[in-house]
């Protein structure tokens, strides 16, 4: 299965999706105003790897702003994340945050509270 | 008229710390434009990165919340010009200010949404966003009903509005976000 790599924009982040490391990042800002577009691409390759994924998944989601329209899309992504947990992978979810961030650290809260996958909550100095 | 009183108008932007402001046609590019330059002023001026951070979370929402509902009769041309917009610098906080014509009908979904949103502390706010984020179907212009949520979480207010009746069609909305330096 090929990577997915994405260059970041003014709007949308970084993407590199790695079947055979099984390990994921999405690093920047996510703001775009219908993030159906963006996401799309992303729904359909984890769908692709949730097929057969890598014995251990790792997403890192390293992100200073993301809007509502993306934060509904980032469940998504989780949610196929959860489905390869419960079939018995290790799977994790590793949530940056700026030391000073409330905001996203509750965002990351808000996903660990609905997502039934391991969640590790990062606490950096500074982003970028 | 314009040309007597834009003086007037340049003295009340600038006493009032208007840091940005515009009348008119919304769009997706206008959009972006209005984001890079916001962004850039508040590079300049606000350095507690954490408000800042708020202030254009905020202002994504605002905006992108008025370019999705905008839903009017678009070849009317008061209807198209339908944007005001305000960005200002108060008590050491922001407010940011948007204007829009709202469909009679779509309006009292819309204040009997804020009033039940003003009515919920930070854990009911909280509460009500997560579980809007895992039970709400995504529309197909990528809205998921959070906006007005996600802007009264982070800014952590009230949101006040105005609503101008205008015609048996249409009204006015105004909403006033003020965010605080905490």
């Amino acid at each position: 299965m090929k990577p997915l790599v994405i260059s970041p924009t003014t709007k949308t982040p970084e993407v590199h999706f790695d079947a055979q490391q099984g390990f994921m990042t999405i690093i920047g800002r996510s703001i775009p105003e219908n993030a159906l577009d963006f996401f799309q691409p992303l729904k359909n390759w984890m769908a692709d790897y949730s097929e057969s994924p890598s014995d251990v998944t790792i997403l890192e989601v390293k992100l200073e702003y993301f809007n509502t329209s993306s934060s509904k899309m980032l469940l998504e992504l989780m949610k196929v994340l959860e489905r390869i947990h419960v079939g018995g992978s290790v799977v994790q979810i590793k949530w940056f945050h700026e030391e000073e961030d409330e905001d996203m650290l509750e965002a990351g809260e808000d996903y660990q509270a609905i997502i039934r996958v391991p969640f590790e909550m990062v606490s950096v100095d500074e982003m970028f | 008229m314009i040309a007597n009183s834009i003086y007037d108008q340049f003295r009340s932007m600038e006493d009032g710390n208007v840091i940005f402001s515009f009348k008119g046609e919304i769009t997706e590019s206008l959009v972006n434009a209005f984001l890079v330059l916001v962004e850039e002023r508040l590079e300049n001026q606000e350095f507690n990165p954490q408000l800042r951070k708020k202030v254009f979370n905020v202002l994504v929402e605002c905006l992108q919340n008025v370019y999705h509902h905008a839903d009017l009769d678009q070849t009317n041309s008061e209807d198209r010009q339908a944007l005001v917009m305000l960005i200002g610098k108060k008590d050491g906080g922001y407010c940011i200010q948007t204007g829009n014509f709202v469909l009679v009908q779509s309006a009292e979904s819309l204040t009997q949404r804020i009033h039940e949103i003003n009515q919920m502390d930070s854990a009911q706010l909280r509460e009500a966003y997560r579980s809007r984020l895992s039970n709400a179907v995504m529309s197909s212009k990528g809205t998921a009903g959070l906006g007005m949520i996600d802007i009264a979480r982070k800014s952590g207010n009230a949101l006040h509005y105005e609503l101008t009746p205008v015609d048996e069609h249409k009204c006015f909305f105004t909403l006033n976000v003020t965010i605080e330096e905490k």
